[in-house]
């Protein structure tokens, strides 16, 4: 299993926009779990618990978006 | 011009001085933009006339796509008073000298003269387990109520809201005041959106026990609010804050008057129910565990 995390920051995008996101890429052949949402404390404990917390999503503020993947495979994960 | 203005941002924007900037623009989305006043205290929004009237808000007349205007307004942009009932972004002016006032207070009645009646919270879980949209609250709320056995494999949130959801229960029913809060701290900023379900729970949830005469912003003592600013989303913290000064979206109010006045709330629901994307589902589920309570109380 790969994962990778993407941090945008101060994203402010409707959450119709973030769940069609969500449901795009897991979708996506290989994708197991997506995690898009903002980076407030508790939805970083969250990704700690399913062991996707990095660093850098560790020090993302509440205001910022995380799309946290776990993928079969690197190519998966990285299409996004 | 404006169809519509909140009565507190009316008053708000009296004590603005003409020319001077108001405040910046914090967000800009399809049909609303958030601005942050220039002592980061209040936020407001001018929307588009298809959104919910909400606290601090001012509704045009006439359909905006701010998306469209997307070279015009952006963030960090000023926002200047214009005259006495005006404000400007750029040239962009926003008339409201005659637009209807929106008070949106929540209407309070004592649950000891009146509660909920039975029929309105039948109606209220059936229609959020038939029409409520998932990927929120929806898969917990479904398993507290014993309406679904297990979790949807989607849901990464649902299993933490279930045990919320029960120790809030038991919080209330065992008057544990150290539970409850930690239920309430449990919840801020938890989930999907842009105001993540467990404040939209806690939204419906704070708002329903209020106007039931149910008031537990001295529980949480001031001090949740302002934690709140470093737990949750900046839009979420004042959706929040105005909720604790007693004030909610219209379509909220008008179920909660539904709920004192035993009329039919079916129409509200599908009102309530349109609010960002689960934002409006977690908010009713907020009220039907209010309603629960309140209920066994009597």
């Amino acid at each position: 299993m790969v994962s990778k995390i993407l941090i945008e920051k101060d994203a402010y995008y409707d959450s119709v926009t973030l769940m069609s996101l969500s449901g795009e890429i897991r979708k996506q052949e290989g994708v197991s779990q997506v995690v898009v949402s903002m980076a407030t404390q508790m939805n970083k404990d969250l990704l700690k618990n399913i062991g996707l917390l990095t660093d850098e999503a560790s020090n993302a503020s509440e205001n910022d978006l995380i799309i946290g993947i776990e993928a079969g495979r690197l190519e998966a994960s990285c299409r996004w | 011009m404006v169809n519509k203005i909140d009565r507190r941002l009316h008053i708000c924007l009296s004590k603005q001085s003409d020319n001077m900037p108001s405040g910046r623009i914090h967000s800009v989305y399809d049909r609303v933009i958030n601005i942050l006043l220039c002592d980061g205290e209040e936020m407001f929004s001018i929307a588009s006339p298809e959104i919910i009237q909400s606290p601090m808000m001012l509704r045009t007349n006439e359909k905006v796509s701010f998306k469209e205007l997307d070279d015009y307004i952006f963030q960090g942009m000023d926002v200047f008073k214009s005259g006495d009932y005006a404000i400007r972004i750029k040239n962009l002016v926003f008339d409201y000298k005659n637009a209807e006032i929106y008070t949106g207070k929540i209407p309070v009645v004592n649950f000891n003269d009146k509660h909920p009646p039975k029929s309105h919270i039948r109606d209220l879980t059936q229609f959020l387990l038939q029409s409520g949209k998932n990927s929120g609250l929806l898969d917990a709320w479904s398993i507290f109520l014993n309406k679904k056995d297990n979790l949807g494999k989607d849901n990464l949130y649902a299993e933490s809201f279930i045990k919320i959801l029960f120790k809030l229960n038991d919080s209330i029913i065992e008057d544990n005041k150290e539970d409850f809060v930690d239920c309430i701290y449990r919840l801020s900023g938890f989930g999907i959106g842009l105001t993540p379900s467990g404040d939209d729970f806690i939204l419906g949830f704070l708002s329903a026990f209020r106007s039931w005469g149910i008031d537990f912003g001295e529980l949480l003592q001031g001090e949740w609010l302002i934690k709140l600013k470093g737990l949750s989303t900046t839009v979420s913290y004042f959706m929040l804050k105005n909720c604790m000064e007693g004030y909610v979206n219209e379509a909220l109010l008008k179920l909660l008057e539904c709920g004192h006045e035993n009329l039919d709330a079916k129409p509200v629901l599908n009102e309530v129910i349109k609010i960002g994307s689960t934002s409006g589902t977690d908010m009713l589920i907020g009220v039907d565990f209010d309603y629960r309570h309140i209920s066994e109380v009597n």
